[in-house]
């Protein structure tokens, strides 16, 4: 027993050694992407070897983690313990939260010598932007886009709606149900739960609403806004939806749906599917009366306990070139963020348009140091009042949803 | 094993209640099958038959090749390796430590004793959450072994936090106290330390309770998920449970090739729980009866 | 009582064998505890800890979500325990013989505990889907109307429930399984002799010596309920409505994504004073055990 307890020890030891020696001279740096998906690793590891091979003397570890409690655990943990990555792939949630605690490096100098400091689209710029410094350079937009089936709209003779009142026609006249009145088809589908329910946001926004005041401050009671885009969604959503949570499969990618709001980037499954071929749209959501959708942006940030921000910078750099952005864009079919290459990207994709103007009039998470709080109040608010087995009087929600939001802003 | 075929089968009160067993035991035995079936069904389907309205019990034509996909989605023989390596070393070394303090606290008597028990329990009731940070803070400091970042992302780094284990020490105090006291007495007789009590007649006759550790202890390790992830990065440590988060992602489960993989992956665990029962059976036993 | 003069000798000794598990034990599980109840007193965001005193304290006790999650955990630890308890008895009394395939039987029975909780989650989020899902879909063709299930406010928790159960139940047929082998067969022969058939053999004879295993796997499996996290992850992460969310579930939730650690920490406290009062309870009832 204890001869092969030996064995084992030294065995390990050996081989934990066997670690490769960083050479004299390189410099290492640590990387961490949110998100899992197949086509942006196979981009990444694309650009981290383009970059190495112009760059011998830097080597980038990458890694990834899933939305969520994957990558919330293992960044914190490794920022807790004063090791966190040099370079992170992070969203706009993080923004506000991780400056105040210090997790991202103000890289407004470095900012100020990029050649693209000009090119990059304003509005995108400003979700990598706290308290007037620059912290994260945006590589991907993930707009928000309204998916319809071509096919099915045609063959009911109905034009693609701009309008809540088009998008409740259009819905109804599709929905298919069975003798029990269950939907076996829904027209309009929109999650019940999930990590994070932007649809709500998409209706908000069109409808000319906000969730937070001048000063950044929550307005959930008595905003007229908040209590339209509800009313509305009460209304049609027992008549055309599905259930099912946006942490899963959308019925629409399922085929089980004509219409939705959909991330763009869960579509590109959908869209490579022979089976869908010229069957799938898309456009800006159908509003109340403002153009708006939800538009989230992954941005590369420099973490706090990089040694060599220079060197992370130019991986940044590179990542963010002109030439790296189309390629990107073709590899993942999503919209990039320099105003120059907007209308290449344009040609590139008969539905980048679309994907353009959702960019464009989309909104992100809030930029307040409570974000995380804002998600869980908001999706709170979403499920009881659209799905709640007690029912609920929208203001009576909203009420709820203020002081809900008051006590988790407290320190 | 008791047999009861002694006794004559002629009361009706038993025929029934046999009956009653056995409609019991079919009705578990359906419940606990199902979803392995629905598994297996699923593995070999397509997309758009896992979506389709009606329910199949086999598939219709049985994708072997979701299996094959799945194993090329990464380097699966990495990560097995890993896993491998990683449940190997820590149900070696945490067995004899363990097995060494269940005996300490079964058959020595030492101040604080009773209390110094009492806090290995407590052990066993704390969530994994609350340890993460502390411990991963402390092995990034060992630096002597592994450099700047000490022995995050190594081996040792995903194998010793799990040595200590207040179940094991718990399961063989409880075992050791079923051994006669006569024994002790005989080897101090004999001039025997307490430790080479332990070595010479302790420990050969642990084959029952170290079967039942070390199944556990290896199938614990093989399913842990939320430490590997922290501790180790990118591909070169990867175990077998976060190589099947590439099963799901943003807006799509790939349910047949993540069920697929899913049981590929706890084959190797069901196999050694199989050959393992035997001896689980008489190692629990005494584990879990005397106080 | 040991003679004074082997008292030095085995305290050294004792000391000296608990040296290898002491210094693990200390580093990997007092140490954070430790930590965990000095962050549980500050305002510890995972950069700076400013003492604070009881506030966290407090804000639980007015924490909605908290509430819910501890009144959620005690369902769940209650209903699981309660049922594992029974049918991991009655199957174990039924597989305690031998005849053929038995061991394939409790195989089946416990090839559920040998799965990841990870795996076991995906499988049964799989069943309960509501389009796609085995059940629904079950349901639908023999013509009944298909529930919501994880989407199902007063569901889901039983949902999740029922998913414990199902894992657990091989692991408590297990520890029963082991104790009534202990059991002198001579003991059943006699009641045989008695007149007493198989069901009373069962209550009087096998039931009454098999308390102190009982009390093993009361506690192992009501630890196990309360520490139910990466379930909850995986299947609803808490949804719908905070009807599904635990205490560990709440602690992660504040601890790594609103940067609440000490707040967390305070959690954590409370959720092992609860299970250690529980468990005091439990211990109680059989002294003679610890």
């Amino acid at each position: 027993m204890k001869k092969l307890l030996t064995i084992l020890v030294a065995l390990t030891l050996a081989m934990t050694l066997l670690v490769p020696a960083l050479a004299q001279g390189t410099t290492e740096l640590t990387f961490l992407r949110i998100g899992n998906d197949e086509a942006e690793r196979a981009y990444w590891q694309w650009a981290i070897e383009a970059f190495q091979k112009e760059n011998p003397d830097i080597v980038i570890q990458y890694d990834e983690a899933a939305i969520g409690e994957p990558m919330d655990t293992k960044l914190n943990t490794l920022f807790a313990s004063g090791a966190g990555p040099d370079l992170i792939g992070h969203g706009i949630l993080s923004v506000a939260q991780r400056v105040n605690l210090g997790h991202y490096q103000p890289i407004d100098d470095l900012f100020a010598t990029w050649e693209g400091k000009d090119d990059i689209m304003p509005s995108v710029l400003a979700n990598g932007t706290y308290e007037g410094k620059v912290y994260g350079l945006a590589y991907s937009v993930t707009p928000y886009v309204f998916a319809y089936r071509i096919d099915l709209l045609e063959e009911a003779g109905i034009a693609v709606p701009t309008t809540w009142e088009e998008l409740a026609a259009a819905a109804r006249a599709l929905t298919q149900k069975d003798e029990n009145g269950a939907v076996t088809f829904s027209g309009f589908c929109y999650p019940q739960t999930g990590g994070n329910l932007v649809e709500l946001d998409v209706f908000v926004y069109g409808n000319g609403g906000a969730y937070l005041s001048e000063d950044s401050q929550p307005v959930f009671e008595g905003n007229e806004q908040i209590a339209g885009a509800l009313a509305f969604l009460k209304d049609l959503l027992p008549d055309v939806n599905m259930i099912y949570s946006n942490n899963e499969v959308n019925p629409f990618v399922a085929g089980k749906a004509a219409m939705t709001l959909i991330n763009n980037a869960a579509l590109t499954t959908m869209i490579n599917n022979p089976e869908y071929e010229g069957k799938v749209g898309m456009a800006l959501p159908p509003n109340n009366g403002t153009m708006a959708s939800f538009c989230g942006c992954n941005m590369l940030f420099i973490g706090r306990d990089c040694e060599n921000p220079e060197a992370a910078f130019k991986f940044i750099n590179f990542a963010l070139g002109t030439d790296s952005a189309l390629k990107r864009a073709e590899m993942v079919k999503i919209p990039v963020t320099r105003k120059s290459l907007a209308e290449q990207y344009e040609t590139m994709d008969p539905w980048n348009a679309a994907r353009v103007a959702c960019v464009e009039y989309g909104t992100g998470m809030p930029r307040v140091t409570w974000s995380t709080g804002f998600q869980q109040v908001r999706n709170a608010l979403s499920q009881s009042v659209l799905f709640g087995d007690v029912d609920i009087s929208i203001e009576d929600a909203l009420q709820q949803a203020q002081k809900d939001i008051e006590f988790r802003m407290e320190q | 094993m008791y047999n009861d075929r002694k006794q004559s089968a002629i009361r009706p009160d038993d025929r029934a209640f046999r009956w009653v067993q056995r409609v019991f035991m079919l009705l578990m035995a359906l419940l606990m099958a199902g979803p392995l079936v629905m598994m297996i069904t699923v593995s070999l389907q397509t997309m758009p038959e896992i979506y389709a309205a009606e329910f199949t019990l086999l598939p219709k034509d049985p994708q072997w090749g979701n299996y094959t996909a799945a194993m090329n989605n990464g380097n699966w023989p990495l990560y097995f390796k890993n896993s491998a390596i990683v449940s190997a070393i820590t149900l070696v070394a945490s067995l004899f430590i363990n097995a060494m303090a269940g005996y300490v606290f079964a058959r020595i008597q030492f101040r604080f004793r009773q209390a110094l028990f009492m806090v290995v329990l407590i052990g066993m009731m704390i969530p994994p959450q609350v340890t993460l940070i502390p411990v991963f803070t402390m092995l990034r400091s060992f630096t002597l072994f592994g450099g700047r970042t000490g022995l995050v992302n190594t081996y040792w780094g995903l194998v010793l936090p799990y040595i200590a284990g207040s179940f094991g020490v718990f399961l063989c105090r409880q075992y050791y106290l079923t051994f006669p006291v006569e024994l002790d007495d005989a080897a101090r007789m004999d001039g025997c330390s307490r430790f080479q009590a332990f070595r010479h007649i302790y420990l050969p006759l642990s084959g029952p309770v170290f079967a039942s550790l070390a199944v556990l202890k290896f199938a614990g390790t093989w399913n842990e998920y939320t430490w590997p992830l922290v501790v180790t990065s990118g591909e070169r440590l990867k175990t077998v449970q976060l190589a099947l988060t590439a099963f799901r992602n943003e807006g799509e489960i790939f349910w047949n090739q993540l069920m697929a993989a899913t049981l590929v992956v706890e084959i190797p665990i069901y196999i050694v729980f199989l050959f393992a029962q035997k001896h689980f059976v008489k190692g629990l036993l005494m584990g879990s009866v005397k106080a | 009582m040991q003679p004074a003069r082997y008292r030095a000798q085995d305290t050294r000794a004792a000391w000296l064998m608990l040296s290898p598990f002491l210094v693990f034990f200390v580093l990997f599980i007092a140490y954070p505890m430790v930590m965990s109840l000095y962050y549980s007193f500050t305002d510890y965001n995972l950069n700076t800890a400013n003492f604070v005193g009881v506030r966290n304290y407090v804000r639980l006790t007015r924490d909605p979500v908290f509430g819910m999650a501890f009144q959620n955990t005690c369902v769940y630890a209650l209903i699981s325990v309660s049922m594992l308890f029974v049918l991991g008895f009655l199957t174990a009394a039924v597989l305690n013989r031998s005849f053929r395939g038995v061991a394939g039987l409790r195989m089946l029975m416990l090839y559920p505990y040998a799965t990841s909780m990870t795996a076991v989650s995906m499988i049964f989020l799989m069943l309960f889907d509501v389009n796609s899902g085995v059940l629904n879909k079950i349901l639908r063709g023999i013509g009944a109307q298909p529930s919501n299930w994880l989407f199902d406010p007063g569901l889901a928790l039983y949902c999740l429930i029922f998913v414990n159960v199902w894992k657990n139940i091989g692991y408590c047929m297990l520890i029963y399984l082991s104790g009534m082998q202990t059991i002198d067969p001579a003991l059943y022969e006699a009641a045989t002799v008695d007149g007493a058939g198989e069901g009373a053999r069962l209550i009087h004879i096998t039931l009454p010596m098999l308390r102190p295993v009982a009390l093993f796997v009361l506690i192992t499996t009501m630890v196990d309920a309360f520490k139910t996290f990466e379930q909850v992850q995986i299947m609803t992460r808490g949804d719908p409505l905070y009807t599904t969310t635990t205490i560990v579930h709440q602690i992660y939730q504040q601890g790594f994504s609103d940067f609440r650690m000490g707040y967390a920490s305070a959690m954590a406290v409370v959720l092992l004073v609860v299970v250690m009062a529980f468990s005091a309870v439990g211990l109680r009832s059989n002294p003679s055990h610890v």
